[in-house]
């Protein structure tokens, strides 16, 4: 609704001040050249899609198992913590021109980068879920005599299915973003490559294009993850009915 | 001594907050059911940790039937005040669950005592749909169903509203009666213990000292009646003025 609106004024306005379309095109113009240019990038999303997701399912299963690892092993946590934020801490723009040095201008480059974006979020949230069970829950489960290792399985780890998958939805809005910018390093096809092309021709209009593809993406992306969630998510108002 | 399970001078001291317990003794016979009264601090809870194996206790034994037991865990099956259900399980899967901590877990078994407690219709609910009351029964119902014999419940009531509580104690008494295994009850409430007990330890303020012993004579199966009886009113009455004898009376 809010969108809808939002689209009429921005149509509105670059009519009203007749403002270039290479600085500002109506949306009518944009919707046109979509249809249009069709073909053209069709497989710029096939291709970014596929890194992306990729990146994503790697991710997740990466920051998962990290944080498993920290959470079993709490003498590799004070070792590994400062490395984890020290892996955010480092921008990707410098770090992504490196890694096409060591890895060349393929896939594996490219992959390494939402990696490393997506992962995060899902550990942070997976350690929190780990941690932040009920002390009646394990105080329970101990003087039952539960062994650590039916702590962590039937305890820990569904307590963290909630927060984790909310990591796995921030990591799904990072992860188009990701991928197209690990494009921009080079590739031969994606969004990002479209992006680029289109920018430097001052095909205004085409950028937009692959703006509203971007957001697009990440929210079908992030409604899937939804999905998922209310159908593992059973036990509480905020997962279920 | 022919006792299900015993404690034999259990002391224990924390570095925080000194002596605890000094020289505990007691012990539940087999299909027994024993209460325990105390002040608020004065330590039940932490003798319930040490027979359960969180804490090792400076001094004293603990025996289940002849095998003794300090620092082991798994011998005993609890129930806490909170209900403490595991929210992302179904009622029935949560009954299944003292089980599943040491064997196969007889799920025809679970179902046919929710049966009996007309909770059949929540077997795939969730505790969050459920009552209090009814979660609390939830809970009794799967420390019963836990290998274990001797069955340990901290003030499992205290946290309902009085009708409920009154409710639940008749309940339980109908149910445990059902499948008697030995019973150590942690309460604040006189009459609930008297109501439910064979015997009664009273405990000291803290350190926790046992300071009587009292035996109840009623037979079972027990009605509400019990609590209008004379008899009844009197051993009230006694432990009533024992517990302020020892300066406890606040607590009741
Ligand atoms: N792990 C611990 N470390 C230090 N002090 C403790 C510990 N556990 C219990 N205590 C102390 O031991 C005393 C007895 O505690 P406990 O929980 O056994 O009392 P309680 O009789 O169960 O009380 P309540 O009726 O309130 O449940 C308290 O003063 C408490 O501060
Ligand atoms: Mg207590």
């Amino acid at each position: 609704m809010v969108l809808l609106l939002f689209f009429l004024l921005w149509e509105r306005v670059t009519h009203v001040k007749e403002i270039p379309p290479w600085l500002l095109p109506a949306p009518s113009v944009i919707f046109k050249e979509a249809i249009a240019s069709y073909p053209l990038f069709f497989p710029d999303i096939g291709a970014t899609l596929k890194l992306a997701i990729t990146g994503l399912l790697l991710g997740s299963t990466i920051g998962f198992l990290i944080a498993m690892m920290l959470h079993l092993m709490p003498s590799m946590r004070n070792a590994f913590y400062p490395l984890l934020i020290l892996s955010q801490n480092v921008p990707i723009i410098v770090l992504a021109p490196l890694l096409v040095i060591w890895f060349g201008f393929g896939f594996l480059p490219k992959l390494i980068i939402i990696i490393l974006v997506c992962f995060f979020p899902v550990t942070i949230a997976s350690l929190d879920g780990f941690s932040n069970v009920p002390g009646e829950l394990k105080h329970y489960m101990r003087m039952s005599g539960a062994t650590a290792m039916q702590m962590f399985t039937k305890v820990e780890l569904p307590n963290a299915l909630p927060p984790l998958l909310s990591g796995v939805k921030i990591a799904a809005t990072y992860s188009v973003m990701g991928a197209v910018i690990s494009e921009w390093l080079g590739a031969e096809k994606g969004i990002g490559v479209f992006m680029t092309l289109s920018s430097s021709a001052f095909r205004t209009d085409r950028v937009f294009i692959a703006i509203f593809i971007i957001v697009f993406f990440s929210m079908i992306l992030y409604s899937l993850i939804v999905v998922i969630e209310k159908k593992l998510i059973k036990w509480n108002a905020k997962g279920g009915e | 001594m022919g006792a299900k399970i015993s404690l034999e001078k259990i002391t224990k001291a924390f570095i925080e907050t000194g002596s605890v317990l000094e020289e505990i003794s007691l012990y539940v016979k087999e299909g027994e059911f024993v209460s325990i009264i105390g002040p608020s601090g004065s330590g039940k809870s932490t003798i319930f940790q040490c027979i359960g194996g969180l804490l090792l206790p400076d001094n004293g034994e603990m025996f289940l039937g002849e095998r003794k037991i300090n620092g082991g865990t798994g011998n005993i099956a609890y129930m806490p005040q909170q209900p403490s259900l595991l929210p992302w399980r179904t009622v029935l899967d949560n009954v299944l669950l003292g089980q599943e901590l040491f064997q196969k877990p007889d799920k025809q078994e679970a179902q046919d005592w929710l049966k009996k407690i007309n909770l059949s219709d929540y077997e795939n609910a969730f505790p969050h749909q459920l009552s209090g009351g009814m979660n609390q029964r939830v809970a009794f119902i799967r420390a019963l169903l836990s290998p274990q014999s001797v069955l340990l419940l901290d003030e499992p009531f205290s946290a309902l509203d009085e009708f409920t509580r009154f409710d639940m104690q008749k309940w339980l008494l109908s149910v445990w009666e059902e499948k008697r295994k030995s019973v150590l009850f942690i309460t604040h409430n006189i009459e609930e213990a008297i109501f439910l007990s064979d015997r009664i330890y009273l405990l000291s303020p803290r350190p926790a000292k046992i300071v009587q012993e009292i035996s109840i004579p009623f037979k079972r199966p027990r009605t509400d009646l019990l609590l209008l009886e004379n008899e009844f009113l009197q051993l009230k009455r006694d432990i009533y003025s024992a517990l302020k004898a020892g300066g406890l009376h606040e607590s009741v």
